[in-house]
This record gives structure tokens, sequence and C-alpha cells, in this order.
């Protein structure tokens, strides 16, 4: 009881005192630090009523507001129940939510922007405490990461979004705005929900402040997202951009030196890759072997490479619906992207070398391309209307520059720059 | 799709038409294989239709068969409200006059009532699904997609209680309408979610294969895939298929030259005979560039010159930069 009264009466001070560093230490979300573990001792004896009693007659001695004492109070309860085995995750959860809508009442006042930090950290550990309730009950009608976005990180976004009291970033609320924001796309990416995105990201861009200005791992993450999602909208430049940029500002990993090599980072840098690996291959644009090989992605995209590079439909096909890594490619969303875009680079690079094994004349026979066609992809019903339509696919998408004689069955291409380098094609937007 | 009854075409396509007429009401041939009998649930209820069963619910009394559809603002009069033997000698009315009278607006408000009711009674069973159904059909043949959906978002919901109904066919619906409404992230999520049952489904891996051939920009194959889409699928490919024609043309006008056989025009993109391929040249206003060639013979060949239709076709296509979903979601 004591030990809760002195807790309370520390708490109570660091607030009156504004002080960011005790605030945080004292309402700690690591469970497995030392002050948690020495309340929740206490704790275990009390009932629900005497924690809330106590905490109350303190607070009213010292002249604590009331959301305050709410949020010590929602603290105090949640803390144990976190601790106990016994504890049903959902609860957990639930009654972190209470706290944080306790603590959302104090932040909102236009003075708090020392509360920033330990806003951070308590989302964090919404998110946290919502993602293990879920895996606890997949199958819930509404899963409690979603409730903690739409319900508390939104509120907290727009608290921090519409902090107007200064310029500079680390005496403002907009601290958290990309550690919020990044949080955020967190769980829609989890809960495969990207409609609100477009939302999320023009109203970042309305609050005035620069991504460059906060630290670089919010950058990174921000970015990694960002790419993500102009994956999805099939924006390919957009989509590299963004990823580039994030794989580029990774700490750089040394896979022969297993001291450099931090796990959590590693498998955050080869996330990365494997979008901007993705998304560059539909850009004609190659990895190195080595690359591949130091982030072990090797056995699924070495075989990609090698069939448009000849231009080998049939090993494209063959590859991607391989039962090794066909699981693999449909997990991380990219089955559909590789196998469309990369079939119509398979038919440029095989309508190039038919072209090239003609000494370059600019007439290429289409019957000719229609057998080969039908020996590739072993599938007899192929015919020249497939192949006039994938012809002019690719003069449309400017992979190819001349024009198709419908009469004559021929394509004729121009004298210069017939086969102008993948990388430099512009990629139509799908959805405009 | 054009309704103008050409005699010399009447046959397949007339058949098309009437065969997808016939399958909305062909609602004995379920394709689902029920995982359990009945549905499981906690508490012992008397009607045994009843799923979340609820002190309050309504079980109704009323008799007559048709009923106006009003928005309810508060409980509903039991009188008023139909039981589920009188709401099935409805349903077999509805049929009946939607075969002879083809009222829309009539059969529609109709349904709605037919829906509530069954709605207020908290009756989720296959006669349920059966009516969502039917009105789902019913909601294509007349493109009223708002109306159209709201059954759809029902049924994947009373699918998910493993009721019988049309399943496979409506999942290929779904994949369809997704298509139409072109959200990336929607599709996306929609392909994940599908069972192996479900791919290997002939009506889905049509939807599938459609999915494809707009990813890919292949005309060719999507027009193919237009003509022989099972079930109602026509009459939503019909939602996208001018769209997609314009796009076509936009290619072809961009890659031949100096000209298109306009009988390659009309097998490609999927038009049921030269006068509906005229018509829509006429839409888009490229007739100025069409020219005749009289070779040898009785035919007469007309040719399209692509480089002059081009500017007219891409104007036609400014159109479709964005969806409009009519009605309620």
């Amino acid at each position: 009881m004591q030990a809760i009264r002195s807790f309370v009466r520390e708490v109570v001070q660091a607030y009156k005192q504004k002080d960011k560093k005790a605030i945080c230490d004292l309402i700690s979300l690591d469970s497995s630090s030392e002050r948690v573990e020495q309340l929740s001792q206490v704790l275990y004896d009390m009932t629900e009523e005497s924690i809330r009693s106590t905490v109350a007659a303190d607070c009213e001695s010292l002249d604590a507001p009331r959301p305050l004492k709410d949020l010590i109070t929602n603290y105090l309860i949640f803390t144990i129940a976190s601790c106990l085995d016994t504890s049903d995750l959902a609860d957990v959860y639930e009654l972190l939510s209470t706290c944080y809508g306790s603590f959302l009442g104090l932040y909102t006042a236009f003075d708090a922007q020392w509360l920033t930090p330990l806003l951070m950290n308590i989302s964090y550990s919404l998110v946290d405490w919502a993602t293990l309730a879920d895996k606890e009950n997949p199958t819930a009608k509404e899963l409690k990461v979603s409730d903690a976005a739409a319900k508390h990180l939104s509120r907290a976004f727009n608290v921090v979004i519409s902090d107007k009291t200064s310029n500079d970033l680390k005496d403002s609320k907009k601290m958290a705005l990309y550690y919020l924001a990044n949080l955020t796309f967190r769980v829609y990416f989890k809960i495969q929900s990207t409609r609100l995105l477009p939302t999320m990201i023009a109203n970042i861009s309305k609050a005035g402040v620069k991504l460059e200005q906060y630290p670089m791992s919010q950058q990174v993450t921000h970015r990694y997202y960002l790419g993500r999602y102009y994956l999805y909208q099939l924006d390919l430049r957009s989509t590299e951009r963004h990823l580039a940029f994030a794989f580029r500002n990774c700490p750089p990993q040394n896979p022969h030196d297993p001291q450099s090599t931090n796990e959590v980072t590693y498998n955050n840098a080869r996330l990365i890759l494997i979008y901007l690996v993705a998304a560059r291959l539909c850009l004609g644009i190659f990895p190195s072997q080595q690359l591949l090989r130091a982030y072990d992605l090797e056995v699924y995209f070495s075989t990609l490479i090698r069939a448009v590079k000849l231009g080998d439909l049939g090993l494209l096909d063959n590859h991607l619906d391989s039962p090794e890594v066909l699981g693999w490619f449909v997990k991380k969303e990219i089955y559909f992207l590789l196998k469309e875009k990369l079939r119509v680079l398979c038919w440029r690079s095989l309508i190039r070398r038919v072209w090239l094994l003609n000494a370059g004349q600019p007439r290429v026979d289409l019957n000719l391309l229609v057998s080969v066609g039908q020996l590739l992809i072993k599938d007899g019903s192929f015919d020249i209307w497939d192949v006039e339509c994938i012809t002019a696919s690719l003069l449309d998408q400017g992979y190819i520059r001349g024009y198709i004689h419908s009469e004559k069955k021929i394509l004729v291409v121009s004298k210069t720059n017939s086969f102008p380098p993948v990388s430099s094609v512009e990629v139509a937007e799908e959805y405009a | 799709m054009s309704n103008s009854p050409e005699p010399k075409t009447a046959g397949e396509e007339e058949t098309r038409r009437r065969e997808k007429r016939q399958r909305r009401f062909e609602d004995s041939r379920s394709d689902t294989v029920p995982k359990k009998s009945k549905p499981v649930y906690t508490a012992p209820v008397f009607n045994s239709d009843v799923i979340d069963w609820d002190e309050y619910t309504i079980v109704g009394t009323s008799t007559q068969l048709e009923k106006n559809y009003l928005r309810l603002t508060s409980a509903p009069d039991p009188a008023t409200v139909r039981p589920v033997r009188v709401l099935q000698k409805t349903l077999d009315l509805l049929k009946e006059k939607w075969r002879k009278d083809q009222n829309y607006a009539y059969i529609c408000d109709q349904f709605k009532s037919v829906r509530q009711d069954l709605t207020v009674q908290r009756i989720k069973s296959e006669f349920t699904v059966t009516v969502y159904e039917i009105h789902a059909r019913i909601a294509l043949e007349k493109g009223d997609l708002g109306e159209y959906n709201q059954c759809q978002t029902q049924l994947k919901q009373l699918y998910e209680y493993n009721l019988q109904g049309h399943v496979m066919e409506f999942t290929a619906y779904r994949i369809l309408y997704l298509l139409h409404t072109r959200n990336p992230s929607d599709i996306i999520a929609m392909l994940a979610s599908l069972t192996p049952a479900q791919k290997h489904d002939p009506a889905v891996k049509h939807a599938l294969k459609v999915r494809t051939a707009l990813a890919s920009s292949n005309y060719h194959a999507l027009f193919k895939l237009y003509i022989s889409a099972p079930n109602m699928g026509g009459y939503l490919m019909d939602q996208f298929v001018e769209r997609e024609r314009v796009e076509a043309m936009k290619m072809i006008c961009k890659a031949y030259r100096p000209n298109i056989e306009v009988s390659f025009l009309r097998s490609e993109l999927g038009f049921i005979d030269d006068l509906e391929c005229t018509g829509f040249l006429k839409a888009i206003g490229v007739v100025p560039c069409l020219n005749q060639d009289s070779g040898p013979g009785k035919k007469r060949y007309q040719f399209l010159d692509t480089k002059a239709a081009l500017p007219y076709v891409l104007e036609a296509g400014k159109k479709y930069q964005t969806v409009d979903i009519k009605g309620q979601i």
C-alpha cells in the first residue's frame, strides 16, 4: 500500500514539474523492468477497488487533476493484469486501451508537448498488446489491432498534427508524427486494408513538416511503407524511389562478420530488398548475384532474371509456379505482379532475339512468333491473334518501336532504337 | 449488350441470353457441400433456421403475399411481417411475375420487403440465401449495381455460416465486381482469401482469367472470355466492356499501320454482329476514318485508318478515368 502511495506521489510530482524523463520511467510499459516488477508484487495483493481508492485519495490530497488520477489508476490496473500468466490477452489489451484513453485526456492539453515521448511508448505498447491479443484469437470478428488504429492512434495523430505551438520539432507534439504514422501503417498492412492510406498521406503532407527532419529509422520505416503502398497501386517508379532510399539507408550488412549483423536490421533490410528487387525487375533493372546471395534471395529471383533475359516464357511460369517458391511469392504478394509484368518483358526479349537472328532486318514474321510461342508455353491453342495482341501491347507500352501490318502479318520495327532499353521505358500507371 | 433482334444471329446469342435468364431460378442446383447439416448454436431455439437467437426476435403473422417496401424507423408490428412459410409462397409468386411482366421497379421493391421480413425475424437460412441470390441475379440483369452489391455483401456473410447456396457462382461475381471497381488492394485481398477448391471451380477460374487478361492488357483473351462468361458473369463484364473496348482500340490504333480490317475489330472486341460493331465505332466518332474497299467477289471489306482514328479514340477514353459506383454500398 505504501509503495503505491509513494508511486502516486512521484508521478504527480513529475507531472507538475513536466519532467519528461521521470514520467517515462514511472509509467513504464516494459514488463521486464525492475519498477514494473516491484509494482506488480505490491499490486498482486490489492483488489481493484483498493487500488482505485488509494490512488483517488492520494490524488485528492496532492491536488492532482482528474485525468491524471484516471491515468494512474488505469495504468496500475493494466500493469498487474499484464504480469499475470492467467490473464486473457484480450482483456489486458482492453485495460491498456482504457489507459490510453485516459492518457489522451491529458495529452490534448495545449501545453502537453513534454508528454510526447510517453505518447510514443504507450502507442507502441498498445499495438504490441493488440497484436498479441489477435494471435490468441485470430478469427475474432473485430481484430484488436484495427481497434487500436481506428480508435486510438487516429485520435493521437489528430492531436499531434494540430499542435501549432512551435516550429522547432523537439518542442512540438509533431515530433511523434511519423512514429505514429508508421505504427498506423503497420496496422493497416497487417489487416490488409490500405484504403485509408491516401488520406493519411495527404494529412501528413499538410502538417508542415519534412521527413528529413526526423530520425533515420523513422524515415526508412516510412519510406518502406510508402514503397509497399505504391507497389499495390502498380506505380513502379514511386515504389522504386522510396524503397531504394530505404535500402540505401539501412545499416550495412556483412554476412561474413557475425558481429556486425544484427538480426532485426538484417531482416528489415531483406524485407525492403525483396520488394525493391521485385519492382526493379519489372522495370528491367537486375540485381547482382552477390546482392541476392548476401540476402539469401538467390533461390527466388535468379531464375526469373535468366528467364527474362532469354525471353523464356516456359521457364518463367515453371519457376513461379514451382511448389518450392510459389507459396513464398504469394505470401509476399508479388506473385501476380511478377507473373504479369515479367511475361511482357519476356516477350520483348523473345521478339528482339528473333529480330537479331534475322540479322536485324526490320521485318519480323509474326507467324514465326506463333510457332516459337507454342513451343515455349506448350499451348497448341496459341495463335496469330494472341501474338498480334501481345505485339500491339508491347508497341503501345513503348517496349518496341514500329508497327504491325495486319494483312502481311509482319511486325516492322523502326530503324533506330527499335527495342529501347527496358529501364528507359515510361511505365504507365495501371489505374489512372 | 444490345437487344436488337437480328434474325440471322438469333440462334447462338439469344439462346445464351435465355439460358442466363433460366439459371436465375435454378436454386435446386446448389454447389456447396455442407460441412455440417445444421448451423451450430449454443442455446435451444424453437425455430431451427434462426442463428443469433434473441429474446426480442419477432415472429410474423401476416399472410398477405405481396407487400410494399417501407424503411423501418422502429420495431415492426408482427401483424405486418410474413413468416417463412408465407414468404416461400411470395417468392414463387414473384418469380412468376418477373417472368411474365419484367417490371423491375415493382420486383425490386417486393424483394426488398421480403428481405426486410427475413431480417427482422432474424432468419438466416438457406431460404434467405435463395432470396438474396435471386434478387442479385435480377439486379445484375438490369444493371443495378447498387442493389446487386447489397445482396452480394449479405451473401458473403450468409455463406460464412456454411449455408448451402451457389457459392462458386457468386464468388466469381465478386471477383468480376471488384475488377469493375478497380481497387487494387481489394482485389489482392480477395485473391489471397480464395480456397484451393474455389480456384478449381470453372466459374471462379473464368473470373480469375478475366483478371489476368485485364491486368496484362490482353484484349484478345478478354473478349473471348466475355463471350464465354458462365452464369450471369456477362452482365458484370458488361459494366467494363465499354471501357476496355476503347482501351483496346487505343492499342490497336497505335500499333497497326496503315489500317485495320473492321472484321478484325468485330471479332477481336467481342461484338455480336456487324451492326453492334459499327454502332460502337460511330459512338466513338471514328466513322470518318472508315473507308471501303471493293475487293473481288461479293464481300466488301471495310478498313479503319488507324492513324487518323487515334485522336478520336484517345478523346473517347478520357471519360473512363474514374469509376462511378451507383447506388448504395
